[in-house]
This record gives structure tokens, C-alpha cells and sequence, in this order.
């Protein structure tokens, strides 16, 4: 069973073959809950709040201040490259999507549902016990209806980095321009959660950010580049 | 105290990833704890070059770079194929389409020993869902997982 709902401004696709509907609804409803403590646009979330000065972190729920330290320490380790402070407001959009669906993994995992696909606007968490059960189209920057690149897969999480959907939206937090490298960065490996951070922050730092890659064990890279240049490094893990 | 041995113990976790990068055991799910500060702790500004990458144990993939001879649309007919199953990569293919003979010919030149070339067969386009820049809701109306999930929506 597959349903679609937006959620987070992004379609959610969530595909469980022996789902039923409570499972999909509950899932979605992991989404629904971190949108409403974590959404820039809803008012009334924890995150308004927090930057109306209404709530301070010591006010603020365990799951604000978890996602707070994370994104502080991911700054760090980074090198500023990551960066959920947007101008002089706190937006961890970017990181709440990954953790949303990693969240919904495990809620599948735990309620005994092995197989299942998750895709929130563009970033996917596959899992199966059967090998080959998935197979995962990585868009092709140059034209949207086709692919470049696709992985058979039993699980993985992948994440792709560009600015050809929303305009440019990503620029370099350290430069303060609009990177041009790449026209699309995509990570798998077996966090969404560290595919997601390193997709954007490979795509923010250009082409050295691919050295970043050497430090990220069991993850892997297909990328095109400005000059079109399709380019795969592939994790031997 | 504890604060002191968990700096102590990162700073040494982090020596040794950079000295012995390795098949590392990778499993937590918090990039805070995961990468291990790759930034911080590479060398800075040692720029490496894309041909020498992540490939250091286990099964030896060479790194392929396909340059495409057409601007107006690469690889429409070009497509990397890759077979994961618990945790490992196993098969690398280059797809073209049929009617792509000539370029194919010469991206697989480029592609290295491990990339096979193959057709493209109606079954390996069967795809479950795509990865790409987040699209919102508008382009998503006309991307191909909307079209996938409206095929597939119980």
C-alpha cells in the first residue's frame, strides 16, 4: 500500500506493501507532529516561538533542545558548511525532514513491518529484507522526467543536493554565493540522516567537498557536475 | 570528569580515523556522532581528486566519469546501474538505450574494466521511487514520483 500526503511543504510518499491504513496514517502522522513543533511557517510551533523570544532553549521541549545540540554540533563538524541559523532566525527544516524519516523507519521497524519505501520530496529510506526489492531512480539534473543513475537495493537511505527545483536556494554559508560546481550532489550509504547533511554540505562546498567523502565509510557519491560530467565513488564497504 | 574522558576518548576516536581509514564499523544513525568532524579533522584545503576515492578494501570498483557529447540532453539515454544488497555494492552497469550505440561505445571505453555495458530492458526502468533536489509541491505534479506513486497508490 502506497499513500502520498503533504506535509513540511514536501510530498510524502510512504509505500508499505503489507501496510494497512492505520500504519500509514501513524506514519504520516510522525510528520505531521515534528511539522507542527519544528515548521518556520506555523506560528504557534516551538520553533515561531523560540524566535519571537517567546520560548528560550532552557523552555523548550527535550526534542527542540535535542535537535538544537545536533544541529549545533553538525555546524561544527562541518566547518560551518551545515548551518540551521538562516539569517538571524533558527530554521532546522532541512535537518527535521531526515530525522522525520528516520523517525518513520524506525516506528515501521519496531511495529514489525521489515519492507518499506519512504520518500520525502526527493530523499529516501528503502528497507527489505529481500535483496533487489527497490530499485531507485536518481533524478537527472537536465531533465527532470528522466534518470541518470539507479540502485537495486535491499535498504538504503540516499539524498540528493541541488538547485535546479527551488531555484537556488543553497548558497555556500561561508562565501555567501550561490555554489556552481555541481548541478547535482547524491549521497547513499546507510543513514539518511548523514546522507542528507553531507549531500548539502558536498553541494555548498564544491568540488573540494568531495574530500569529505573519505571520511564517510560506507557511504558513496553520484554526481554531475557543471561541465556534465556524471561521476560515481563507490564506498567498498 | 566524564566530560574529559568523552573529549579525551572523541579526540582519540578521530586520530584514528584519520590515520586508519578503514572498513570501519559504521552504524549509528547521528551524524553528531557519525562523521567523526570530517572537516575538522581532514587536512585543510588538501584538495583530493575525484579518481581517488572511498575505495580502499573489500571489493575494488574503479570510480567512472562519463562526459556526455550532447549539451542540450546528457544521458537521457545513459544511466549508471548499481546493485546493493546488505550494505555491499555488487554489480556497477552502464545502461544505454538502443539507440545510443555510438555514444555508448565510447562511454564504456571510458567506464573501466567493472562496467559493463547493457541495454536498457523494460524491466530495469521499473523504478520504485526517485531521488532528487527537493521539489515541492507544484514540480512534484509533474515529476516522475508523482507519476510513480500515482501508479503504484493502493
Amino acid at each position: 500500500m502506497r499513500k502520498v500526503q503533504t506535509i513540511m511543504g514536501i510530498p510524502i510518499s510512504i509505500d508499505v506493501p503489507d501496510g494497512t491504513n492505520k500504519i500509514l496514517s501513524d506514519s504520516f502522522n510522525i510528520f505531521t507532529k515534528l511539522d507542527e513543533r519544528f515548521s518556520t511557517y506555523k506560528e504557534q510551533s516551538e520553533v515561531s516561538r523560540f524566535n519571537r523570544g517567546i520560548v528560550t532553549i532552557e523552555e523548550s521541549s527535550e526534542e527542540f533542545r535535542k535537535i538544537f545540540n545536533i544541529c549545533e554540533q553538525l555546524k561544527k563538524e562541518t566547518g560551518g558548511y551545515f548551518d540551521a541559523q538562516f539569517d538571524s532566525d533558527y530554521d532546522p527544516s532541512g535537518y527535521v525532514k531526515a530525522y522525520a524519516i528516520n523517525q518513520v523507519s524506525q516506528f515501521l521497524k519496531q511495529s514489525g513491518y521489515e519492507t518499506f519505501l519512504i520518500n520525502a520530496g526527493g530523499d529516501i529510506v528503502a528497507n527489505s529484507s529481500d535483496a533487489n526489492t527497490w530499485n531507485i531512480g536518481i533524478s537527472n539534473p537536465n531533465d527532470t522526467k528522466k534518470i541518470l543513475a539507479h540502485l537495486e537495493v535491499d535498504a538504503i537511505a540516499v539524498a540528493s543536493s541541488g538547485n535546479y527545483e527551488r531555484g537556488h536556494h543553497i548558497i555556500n554559508p561561508i562565501s555567501r554565493i550561490t555554489p556552481d560546481y555541481f548541478k547535482s550532489v547524491t549521497i547513499f550509504g546507510p543513514s539518511i540522516l548523514v546522507a542528507d547533511v553531507y549531500a548539502t554540505v558536498i553541494f555548498a562546498m564544491g568540488k573540494k567537498g568531495l574530500s569529505v567523502l573519505k571520511q564517510l565509510p560506507g557511504y558513496s557519491c553520484i554526481y554531475i557536475n557543471k561541465n556534465n560530467e556524471l561521476r560515481q565513488l563507490l564506498s567498498s564497504k | 570528569m566524564k566530560k574529559y574522558f568523552i573529549t579525551f576518548a572523541a579526540i582519540a576516536i578521530l586520530g584514528m580515523l584519520v590515520i586508519y581509514y578503514g572498513p570501519t564499523a559504521f552504524k549509528s544513525g547521528n551524524p553528531a556522532k557519525t562523521g567523526g568532524g570530517p572537516l575538522a579533522s581532514s587536512a585543510p584545503t588538501q584538495s583530493t581528486t575525484a579518481n581517488s576515492s572511498t575505495t580502499t578494501t573489500a571489493v575494488q570498483y574503479k570510480d567512472g566519469t562519463y562526459t556526455g557529447s550532447d549539451a542540450q540532453n546528457p544521458y537521457g539515454d545513459v544511466q549508471i546501474s548499481i546493485v546493493i544488497n546488505g550494505g555491499k555494492i555488487t554489480t556497477v552497469n552502464l545502461l544505454t538505450m538502443p539507440n545510443a550505440a555510438e555514444r555508448s561505445q565510447y562511454l564504456s571505453s571510458q567506464a573501466g574494466p567493472l562496467l559493463q555495458s547493457q541495454t536498457i530492458s523494460a524491466q530495469s526502468a521499473q523504478i520504485d521511487g526517485v531521488s532528487g533536489a527537493t521539489y515541492t509541491s507544484q514540480s512534484y505534479q509533474q515529476s516522475l514520483q508523482s507519476a510513480l506513486d500515482q501508479a503504484k497508490a493502493a
